[in-house]
This record gives C-alpha cells, sequence and structure tokens, in this order.
C-alpha cells in the first residue's frame, strides 16, 4: 500500500467518521430533547391528574378556589368526603387539602389544613369550605408543612364554570417550564375540563 | 511474505475493531432510545388502561342504575343472576357489577347492595353501611392488566324538592328553604344549622326568569330550572345551581277528584252557611260555593272540601286535608304542634299570609294547580305547583321539608305512636312512651302499632302506609319489628338505649294491646290519603350521593 493510498483511506475514513459522529450527536441531541420533551408533557398530565383526583375527593360544597392574580397566587382548597352516614348523609374529613401555586416561586404546593395526619382531626358532619381570605391565611401560614408538587409551573389555574354553565365543571390549567439542551426553554401548557362526581 | 500477510491481518483487525465499536455504539443508542420509548410507552399504555377501566366501572354502575331503575327489586335477592356485566371494545376490557356476595368472592370484587326499601341501614361489602332507601353499588374495570373499581351511593328520598313549580319562582326578603330529618326540634328550637339538610328547589318553566332568588334568600340544596336562574348578590346555594336543566317530574292532582260527594263517600256533613266561626272538623265536610272561616280551622282527623273559594283568618291548626276547587286564602298564627299536619290542595291561587315565621306555621304539603304566595310563614313539608301559568312567590318564610311531613295518611286502623329518640337526638334509640304521655320536644322517630282482624300486630313507621306494614304474631316478634325499625341493631350504644328504656315497658304495653285491656290511642280513620310521592317515580326521585374510586 502506498501512502497516497493510505491518505486515501484515512480521509475516507475521516470523513464517513465526521458524518457518522455528526448524525449520531444530531440524534442523541434529538433524542435527549425528545425525552425530556415527552418527560415535561408527562409531567403535566400527571400533575394535572393528581389535581384532578384531589378534586374528585371533594364535592361542589367543599371545593373553594382562590385566584389573585394580583397577588400572583392561584390557590384551591378541598374538605374531601369521608364517607356516608347510617342515616344517608356525607361524612367530611376533619381536614382539608389545599394546592397552591405562586408566581415567584414557580412551584406549586400541597398543604394541609389543619395540619397533621388525616386521623388526627375529628370527621365533620358538614364541609369546612374555606373562604378566600382563609385561604390565603391558611396558606401564608403553612410554608413549612407544604411540600412541593410540582416544579417548573410558570402557570397554574383552578377556575369554576362561568355561572351559565353547570357548577360541577372546573377548568384546570398548568403551565410548565424546562431547560431542553443547554440554552432553550420549552414551555407546555396543559387544560382540562373536569366534571365534579359529586 | 510472512510480514504482508502479518500486515494485512492488522489491517483487517482495525477494520473489524473500527465495525465492532461502531455497532455497538449505534445498538446501545438504539437500545437508549428503545427502551426510553418504552417505557414512556408503557407509561402511557397503563395510564390508557387505568382511564379505560375507570370509564368500564362507571359504565356497569349506570347498567345496574338502570337495572334497578327498571325494576326496584333487583339485587335484593343478592342471587348470581343479580348481576351486570358489560364488555369493552378490546377482549380484554370489561366492566362487571354483582349484588351476589358469593360472585363476588369469585371475582375477589365487592358486590353491590340494594336497601332502597330497607327500613333501617345495613351493612354492605367491605364493611359499607349503606343507609335505608340506598342504593349502593360498587363497579369493577378492567382493560388488559389494569383494574378499576368505583363504587357509588345513591338515595332515594320520599319526595325529591322542597318546592317544585312548573312555573316561575321567586323569593323576597329573608328565605331558608332546606331539610331536616326530624321536626321536633325545629318546631320547638327553630332552623339549628347544624340539622339542616340539602333541600331542593326546582322551576320548570324555561322563561329566562324561571328561577329568581332574592339577596337574603338561603337554599341548603340544588337550585334547578329549565329555564334560566338569576340569583341576586348574597343569596346562598350551598348545593349546585342548575339553569337550563331538563323539566322534572312535578306530581298533578285534581280537586274534583277528591270530591267526597262525586266518589260516594259516606257520612259526609254538609256546610249551609257560607261563615263559620272557629270549627272543628272531624271526617268529611263538604262546601258548594265560597266559605269563610274565621278564627281558625281546626282539623281533626277532618277534610274539608270546598267547590268554590276558601278564606280562612286564624290559621289552620290539626291533622286533616283541605281540598278547594277554587283559591285559597289563609292568614294568621298557627299552633307549633307537631300533631299538625295537613293537607291544602287548590285548584285555584293560594295565599298563606302569616304573622311571622316564629309563629305562623303549616305543617304538611300545599298543592296548588295555579300560582301560590306565602309570606311571614314557616312551612314544613313541600311546596308543588303544577299550574305551567303560576307563579311562585315566597317572602320572609322559612320552607323546611321533612320526610314525614309530606304524606298526608287518614286511612288507617286504630292505633298508637311509639316514640323513639331519633339519631340525631340525644340518646338515640331511647324509648320515650307513646304520642299521648310524650311531651318531650326531642327529634323522635314514630312507629305505629296496630292489630288486625287475626290479632296479629302491624308495626311500620311514620311516613309509610300501613298496607307495608311488619306482621308480628307474638310480643317478642313484635318487638324485634320495632326495633328494626327503629334501626338501632348495628349500633352498640343505640341498642342499650333501646334496651335499658324500653325494657320492660315496652313489653306491657304490647301485651296490654293485645289483650285489649290497654286501648289503641288514636281511632280508626278512613277518609283519603294524600302522598305526591307516590306519584313520582323511582328515576325520578333517586339521587347520586357519592361516587368514588375504591
Amino acid at each position: 500500500m502506498t501512502i497516497i493510498e493510505i491518505l486515501v483511506a484515512l480521509t475516507i475514513f475521516g470523513v464517513i467518521s465526521y458524518l457518522v459522529a455528526t448524525i449520531l450527536g444530531r440524534s442523541v441531541q434529538i433524542t435527549a430533547r425528545e425525552s425530556a420533551l415527552l418527560e415535561l408533557e408527562q409531567t403535566c398530565h400527571f400533575t394535572v391528574d393528581k389535581v384532578e383526583a384531589a378534586l374528585q375527593k371533594g364535592a361542589l360544597a367543599s371545593i373553594s378556589v382562590l385566584n389573585d392574580p394580583a397577588g400572583g397566587l392561584h390557590a384551591f382548597s378541598v374538605n374531601p368526603i369521608e364517607g356516608i352516614t347510617a342515616e344517608g348523609e356525607l361524612a367530611w374529613k376533619g381536614s382539608n387539602t389545599i394546592y397552591y401555586w405562586n408566581a415567584e416561586e414557580h412551584t406549586l404546593y400541597k398543604t394541609k389544613f389543619p395540619p397533621g395526619p388525616d386521623d388526627s382531626q375529628p370527621v365533620r358532619a358538614a364541609p369546612n369550605r374555606l373562604t378566600s381570605s382563609e385561604l390565603m391565611e391558611v396558606i401564608s401560614a403553612s410554608d413549612n408543612q407544604a411540600v412541593t408538587v410540582t416544579e417548573g409551573v410558570t402557570g397554574f389555574q383552578v377556575t369554576k364554570s362561568p355561572p351559565t354553565e353547570s357548577e360541577r365543571l372546573f377548568n384546570i390549567s398548568i403551565t410548565l417550564e424546562r431547560n431542553i439542551g443547554e440554552t432553550k426553554l420549552r414551555e407546555f401548557t396543559l387544560e382540562k375540563e373536569v366534571a365534579l362526581r359529586n | 511474505m510472512v510480514g504482508d500477510v502479518s500486515k494485512k491481518s492488522s489491517r483487517r483487525g482495525a477494520t473489524l475493531g473500527t465495525i465492532i465499536l461502531l455497532t455497538a455504539v449505534v445498538a446501545t443508542l438504539a437500545f437508549a432510545v428503545t427502551s426510553s420509548s418504552l417505557t414512556h410507552l408503557h407509561l402511557s399504555q397503563r395510564s390508557a388502561n387505568s382511564e379505560v377501566a375507570r370509564n368500564l366501572a362507571e359504565s356497569v354502575i349506570s347498567l345496574g342504575l338502570e337495572k334497578v331503575l327498571e325494576s326496584d327489586d333487583f339485587g335484593t335477592v343478592k342471587s348470581q343472576a343479580e348481576t351486570v356485566t358489560i364488555q369493552g371494545f378490546e377482549k380484554s376490557s370489561g366492566g362487571k357489577l354483582t349484588f351476589s356476595p358469593e360472585t363476588a368472592t369469585a371475582w375477589e370484587a365487592h358486590y353491590s347492595t340494594n336497601n332502597i326499601d330497607g327500613d333501617g341501614a345495613v351493612s354492605g361489602s367491605g364493611g359499607r353501611l349503606v343507609p335505608k332507601n340506598s342504593l349502593h353499588l360498587v363497579g369493577s374495570g378492567f382493560s388488559n392488566d389494569t383494574q378499576r373499581t368505583v363504587e357509588a351511593f345513591f338515595h332515594v328520598p320520599k319526595f325529591p324538592f322542597v318546592v317544585a313549580t312548573d312555573g316561575k319562582f321567586q323569593t323576597e326578603g329573608e328565605m331558608l328553604i332546606a331539610s331536616v330529618e326530624q321536626v321536633d326540634e325545629l318546631l320547638k328550637n327553630g332552623p339549628d344549622d347544624d340539622d339542616l339538610r340539602p333541600g331542593h328547589i326546582v322551576a320548570n318553566s324555561t322563561e329566562s326568569d324561571a328561577l329568581q332568588l332574592g339577596s337574603q334568600t338561603k337554599v341548603t340544596g340544588d337550585a334547578k330550572s329549565a329555564g334560566g336562574v338569576s340569583l341576586m348578590t348574597g343569596a346562598e346555594v350551598l348545593g349546585e345551581v342548575k339553569p337550563n336543566a331538563g323539566l322534572s317530574k312535578i306530581p298533578h292532582y285534581s280537586v274534583n277528584d277528591f270530591d267526597p260527594q262525586a266518589t260516594g263517600k259516606l257520612g259526609i256533613q254538609y256546610l249551609n252557611s257560607s261563615v263559620v266561626n272557629k270549627p272543628t272538623y272531624e271526617g268529611w265536610v263538604r262546601r258548594q260555593g265560597d266559605l269563610l272561616v274565621n278564627n281558625g280551622l281546626n282539623l281533626d282527623s277532618g277534610v274539608l272540601f270546598v267547590d268554590g273559594d276558601l278564606v280562612v283568618t286564624g290559621g289552620v291548626q290539626g291533622t286533616g286535608a283541605i281540598l278547594v276547587t277554587g283559591d285559597t286564602y289563609i292568614s294568621g298564627r298557627s299552633s307549633l304542634s307537631t300533631d299538625n299536619v295537613a293537607a291544602l290542595v287548590s285548584e285555584g291561587d293560594v295565599e298563606i299570609q302569616g304573622s311571622g315565621k316564629g309563629s305562623s306555621l303549616f305543617r304538611g304539603l300545599i298543592y296548588t294547580n295555579k300560582g301560590l304566595r306565602a309570606e311571614n310563614v314557616t312551612v314544613v313539608g313541600t311546596l308543588i305547583v303544577a299550574g305551567k301559568e303560576g307563579e311562585l312567590t315566597l317572602k320572609d318564610s322559612n320552607v323546611v321539608y321533612s320526610p314525614d311531613s309530606i304524606r298526608i295518611d287518614l286511612q288507617h286502623s286504630a292505633r298508637t305512636a311509639l316514640h323513639f329518640v331519633a339519631p340525631s337526638g340525644a340518646n338515640p334509640g331511647a324509648y320515650l312512651g307513646t304520642r299521648s304521655n310524650d311531651k318531650s320536644h326531642k327529634n323522635k322517630k314514630r312507629i305505629y302499632v296496630s292489630l288486625n282482624e287475626n290479632g296479629e300486630f302491624l308495626i311500620y313507621p311514620s311516613g309509610a302506609d300501613e298496607s307495608e306494614a311488619q306482621v308480628a304474631a307474638t310480643v317478642e316478634e313484635a318487638i324485634e319489628a320495632v326495633r328494626s325499625l327503629v334501626a338501632v341493631g348495628d349500633d352498640e350504644k343505640q341498642l342499650q338505649a333501646f334496651e335499658a328504656s324500653s325494657n320492660p315497658r315496652l313489653n306491657t304495653l304490647l301485651e296490654g294491646l293485645n289483650d285489649k285491656t290497654i286501648p289503641l290511642e288514636e281511632p280508626e280513620v278512613d277518609l283519603v290519603t294524600i302522598d305526591p310521592s307516590q306519584l313520582v317515580g323511582l328515576a325520578d326521585k333517586i339521587r347520586l350521593v357519592l361516587m368514588r374510586d375504591i
């Protein structure tokens, strides 16, 4: 084999290697991006499912929502149903589940009011539907007890349907933001209309 | 030569190595991509399966409900035939529901319980308490390897609405519309938020202003309308506001169908005068033409039929019915006695003008085929306006439904009412005595005891028909029947209260009734029974109380 042959072979090998590396690198990038997007989308779905499950544990009479765009606070409170009494009345859990999102922190939190295990509070005969001011008060006092549900939440809102429609309809809207690659920020928004069962 | 072969082998080896390396890298990447995709696919598939399984579980509950609505005793035998299944789109998906505990055990699932006609709570699957007049449906749905179970409790109230009108409905002033389980404490102390239960209202008018609730109106249940719903600021509906909903079934009566003369009733008392003062009527009383009653109308198991207009000043007291072919106007105070239960059925407009919610009370049914206006009064019972053109207006009043205030039962044998403390009262299950000797104001449950021609005891709760009574041949059987109706069986505390308070008083009483040494307190009455709940089918009464995943 001559030097020319070796050079040609090396050149061809180099070109092929470069092409392969480029293709592989690109596909790795695409795979990583798609995987991250998929994860973003699924996190959105799972968060909405969690919120829906929390709402479905309550009833119309036990859910209150708070949307305060000026204060950057969006929240809802659910007093879950415990069961049914011998007289056919609903019994309610002793504590409320509260989901809240603060625009500054980009995090969706969950907390309980009153705090503590579920069975530490007596079962209620009537639902505890928190007012907006009570909800604000509970949230401001619950920093230490709150657990993170989802991070990177850039938008969150639970709203009741307009008065002309069924009151059982709630709209859940969530926007998540993630870094895709080194510099790209991707956003994904998911909205779901939920009809309360109870 | 040897050197050439060695170089060639080395080059071939390098090429092979490169190819293997490249193949490994590509394979690793392909594996990673495939694995990641498969994980996501699996998660998505699982989520989809779960959703399908839940939908199938809910669907099979709907099918189970349909079966019960077709035949309200479906599920009461608990046989294997009382099973409902549904096939999903895929072969490996479906839903199933059974009332048979054996079938449920074989399926490793929960069973459903039909306690619609039950007199007390019973134990259902998984130790669930199934209240009386309730249906517990448990549906299992499966899709591939995912299974979801959903349970639903349905309740069948005696009558589904506190206020029901075929026309428009509006409220003014301070208004409360609610329901209670027992009326005794309500009548003694007025409405207490802790005792109030959901009370639903409906207006069948399709106009945009079909239902208008004033600013001081509180409705503890749903506000439903076939047209628009207007809530003034401050109006409170604790249930659901349902504008533009479908028409609700409202019972319809024609007053002339009750005319004792036309229906050949015996022993009718005819009123010749158009003006009477403070009368007490017993049995059938008929007036041809208008009638003015001054200083209060007292009904002692009496039915007043007026073929004309009726004006009553001084309120209505006692137990009975007022049937009017024209318009009706009632004013004045009424007694707050628990024993006052009356039905007012009027073909024309009805106006009730009380002197205050605390002092004027009408307990029972108010029905009209035209308009209704009530002001400054507490109505414990139900308001029904069956006229499409008639408007219903309530002002500064309370309307509180209780299950034992809708049926006016003036057809029964001689009987004695036994009083027990209701579940909502203090020391529930305790025996308070018979109606004539119990002067307490506790929330109570009434059980009637009468005797048939064979000397057997007939035992039935207040609000039920004597024909549905439990028959007991002995005093022991009678006490057992009473105990089952008081529904203390599953609650040790109530059972103790029942035993401690009724033994030996109940035994002595029943033995006395049996050998006729103690007379039955209420005489036999054979006049009329007015029960609008009988005109409303199960499908129009049944209500979903709770549905959830388990």
